[in-house]
């Protein structure tokens, strides 16, 4: 204690001759303060300061909230850096999610001889390479390609692909179709036809490389048997199964939430599969989501509820470009509202071609008290100020984010337990809804395939993450 | 065909050395209407935007879009060549892979070529939204690095707190606990030496030391500095390179922990 003591004193007079403290308006009171017991600390300064006679009250309060964290190095609320992506409401360029993340930050010698390093770039050539958006330096990762196919997955943003004649695209979110643009000219791309509406309205990709595919049915593609089955992600999202020439059979998941009807499907339950390529983003045990249907049957009991203790509530679900519709749909038809989108994200809904959630969408945002915004956009500032537009019609807001981040262990399935996130008139819900399986499905599936290999194709960056996958794999194969 | 003179080749060399150790490589792009770089740091955390007009320039020539990847510490290494009174001429061919910097000595008795291989970087240009800032301040830049230094040595965050009397920089460490306080002060004889402070709404953000430092770098290429700051928008630190432009550096601040990952 008293050593502690002479550093806090000490620190307080290196303070003083840094003038600091001894700034012209503070003399006085730093004075009066050094005769309570040399105490530094942050109240006497604040306190110094606002006797000083500025108005530094509200600061006060916000030391009050924001420092206290800091300063209680105990378990409470710690602070996390924040990244700008995330502030911006802006997508994080795919090749984070694999090796080349570590790229940009290795210290890099110019090594002249290395015209394909690893790292993605590539010493210029000639003139028509200089293309800032150009990714096509970089090589595709062998979990993308299809083993004895001339078969990519999901692998857009590396340009042209030696060898690769067909491009196939599990569905249409920007981690899976990054690389694609209206200037795209390097192969067929196959998708299912919801998919392939996308890729023609959003991207504006030339109709000639796009080849739909009905869901399952078998094509037959450079002599490779080819069937796209439900994916129980996205709308549109499809599994890939390849059955080659040799017949050998590999599937491809794209993104998706395994469920028990998958284990029905003719296709899986005929033959083995040699090779899965498993979307693994939440292959770790902690991850056990509740059912999607149990989440939104929540997301419309607290939202009845609180209608009908605040009728004047603007209700807001956060969804990314596709999906989640299931969750505003229900609460639209639970409370028989219209559903608020913006126009762009109109478009894309109408051309799914769902009669059921067309009928229920309406481009007025007075005109209903169900809105769908950008997930990003769901922070109690940005919503306060949101509500400010329709001040006239709601006194406060009821936000979902609905996604598997949400989770967390302690509340697991029990949902009722979750705890919103209120600011004021603002509450935020973070509900576990998952379009990606929890480990427990991963399991289920994998145990139900029995593949001979499974290539995990997210969070695949980190050696140690894999590792962990595949002791993960092992263990559930050794049965 | 690029090409252009920089009588004040000396501020080419400071906006490197205040850049090179944020971001590795970048892309320059050059337009008839000026010369930019953004490069976002290997962490997503910190964004660089730096702006040249071409009216800056004694000389100017662009004849169509051009974007150069350079490696910024091999740049910096050819512009350490240049002395602080040299005349700096970037050049570049529409198709080439090279560039030129050409350095003169002002007594016109020395010439230097240095030609650096260009590099094809993958980066893409990001469309920074448009804000308003709750709190914008400016300061003698001078001060703002020295308050960034004294703090780091006593904790490695910052929490910065705007009020309409003034601006608080405040940090906590194992040996203790720092505040500093810059009040509005305008009733000076420069300009530059002014602490101003334009509020809308208070803000308090939490910002990581680190960062803060590597931007006071820029410090030599202006007197005043500006902190623009919202609740829930990266910090911006600009400073202001006279009659051609600015550099730029957004930072993303620490938030609670309960603002899930996603």
């Amino acid at each position: 204690m008293e050593t502690s003591e002479a550093l806090d004193s000490s620190l307080f007079e290196e303070l003083d001759e840094n003038g600091f403290l001894l700034s012209d308006f503070l003399c006085e009171e730093v004075a009066e303060g050094a005769g309570m017991e040399g105490n530094a600390g942050h109240e006497s300064f604040a306190e110094a300061f606002y006797r000083s006679g500025s108005d530094w009250s509200c600061l006060v309060q916000e030391d009050l909230s924001d420092l206290k964290p800091e300063i209680a190095s105990s378990s409470s609320k710690k602070v996390v850096q924040a990244d700008l992506f995330k502030l911006w409401g802006l997508k994080k360029p795919v090749q984070s999610k694999n090796e080349t993340k570590l790229a940009p930050s290795r210290k890099r010698t110019v090594d002249l001889e290395s015209i394909d390093d690893q790292s993605g770039r590539k010493l210029l050539r000639s003139s028509d390479e200089i293309n800032p958006n150009s990714n096509q330096q970089r090589t595709c990762p062998f979990y993308k390609k299809i083993h004895g196919t001339p078969f990519t997955v999901d692998a857009f943003r590396y340009g042209l692909i030696e060898g690769c004649a067909a491009y196939f695209l599990s569905h249409f979110h920007y981690d899976h179709y990054g690389g694609l643009s209206k200037k795209w000219s390097h192969g067929p791309i196959y998708c299912t036809h919801l998919t392939a509406r996308l890729v023609k309205l959003s991207l504006s990709v030339n109709p000639r490389f796009i080849c739909p595919m009905e869901l399952d049915t078998e094509y037959i593609i450079e002599g490779v048997k080819v069937t796209m089955l439900e994916a129980n992600h996205c709308p549109g999202a499809a599994l890939i199964h390849f059955r080659l020439k040799d017949g050998r059979c590999y599937l491809h998941t794209g993104d998706f939430r395994a469920c028990r009807e998958m284990q029905s499907h003719p296709l899986l339950m005929a033959q083995m599969v040699n090779v899965l390529y498993l979307d693994t983003t939440y292959c770790n045990p902690k991850y056990r989501f509740p059912l999607k249907e149990d989440v939104v049957n929540f997301v419309v009991r607290i939202t009845k509820s609180s209608v009908a203790k605040q009728p004047k509530t603007l209700i807001v679900v956060g969804a990314y470009s596709i999906g989640k519709e299931h969750v505003y749909l229900a609460i639209s038809e639970a409370l028989g509202v219209q559903i608020y989108v913006d126009s762009s994200r109109k478009r894309i809904l109408q051309s799914y071609g769902w009669s059921g959630l067309d009928k229920r969408l309406c481009s007025d945002g007075k005109s209903t008290p169900l809105h769908v915004l950008p997930i990003s956009s769901l922070h109690p500032e940005r919503l306060k100020k949101y509500l400010e537009a329709y001040r006239h019609q709601y006194l406060s807001v009821l936000a979902f984010r609905p996604t598997g981040w949400t989770f967390s262990e302690k509340i697991g399935s029990q949902l009722d337990l979750i705890k919103p996130n209120s600011k004021g008139n603002i509450t935020i819900y973070g509900v576990p809804y998952s379009e990606h399986s929890s480990f427990t499905e991963l399991r289920d599936f994998v145990q139900f395939l029995r593949p001979e290999k499974i290539i995990p194709t997210v969070n695949v960056g980190k050696a140690a993450a894999r590792d962990q996958m595949h002791s993960h794999f092992r263990e559930w194969l050794k049965a | 065909m690029l090409e252009f003179r920089l009588v004040q080749g000396s501020l080419l060399k400071k906006v490197m050395e205040a850049i090179k150790d944020l971001v590795t490589d970048a892309n320059f792009e050059c337009s008839s209407t000026g010369f930019s770089l953004q490069a976002m740091d290997s962490s997503h955390v910190a964004l660089v935007a730096l702006l040249l007009r071409s009216e800056g320039f004694e000389h100017y020539r662009c004849d169509r879009n051009l974007s150069m990847g350079m490696n910024l510490n091999n740049m910096s290494k050819m512009l350490k060549c240049a002395g602080n009174d040299d005349i700096i001429t970037i050049k570049a061919d529409d198709g080439g892979d090279i560039v030129t910097f050409m350095f003169e000595s002002p007594s016109q008795d020395k010439i230097s070529d240095f030609e650096m291989k260009l590099m094809d970087i993958s980066s893409e240009q990001l469309g920074i939204p448009e804000s308003e800032y709750q709190s914008i301040v400016r300061m003698p830049a001078a001060e703002f690095q020295r308050i960034c230094k004294d703090l780091s040595s006593i904790g490695d965050t910052v929490i910065i707190s705007v009020t309409k009397e003034g601006v608080k920089f405040s940090t906590r460490g194992d040996i203790g606990s720092a505040n500093i306080v810059c009040r509005q002060n305008t009733s000076v004889d420069k300009p530059e030496e002014a602490t101003v402070i334009e509020m809308k709404e208070p803000v308090s953000l939490t910002f990581a030391l680190r960062y803060m430092n590597s931007f006071t770098k820029a410090t030599p290429l202006s007197n005043s500095v500006s902190l623009s700051m919202s609740s829930d928008l990266p910090l911006v630190v600009e400073y202001k390179i006279a009659d051609m432009g600015y550099l730029r550096f957004y930072l993303a601040p620490k938030i609670e922990d309960e603002e899930e990952q996603s």
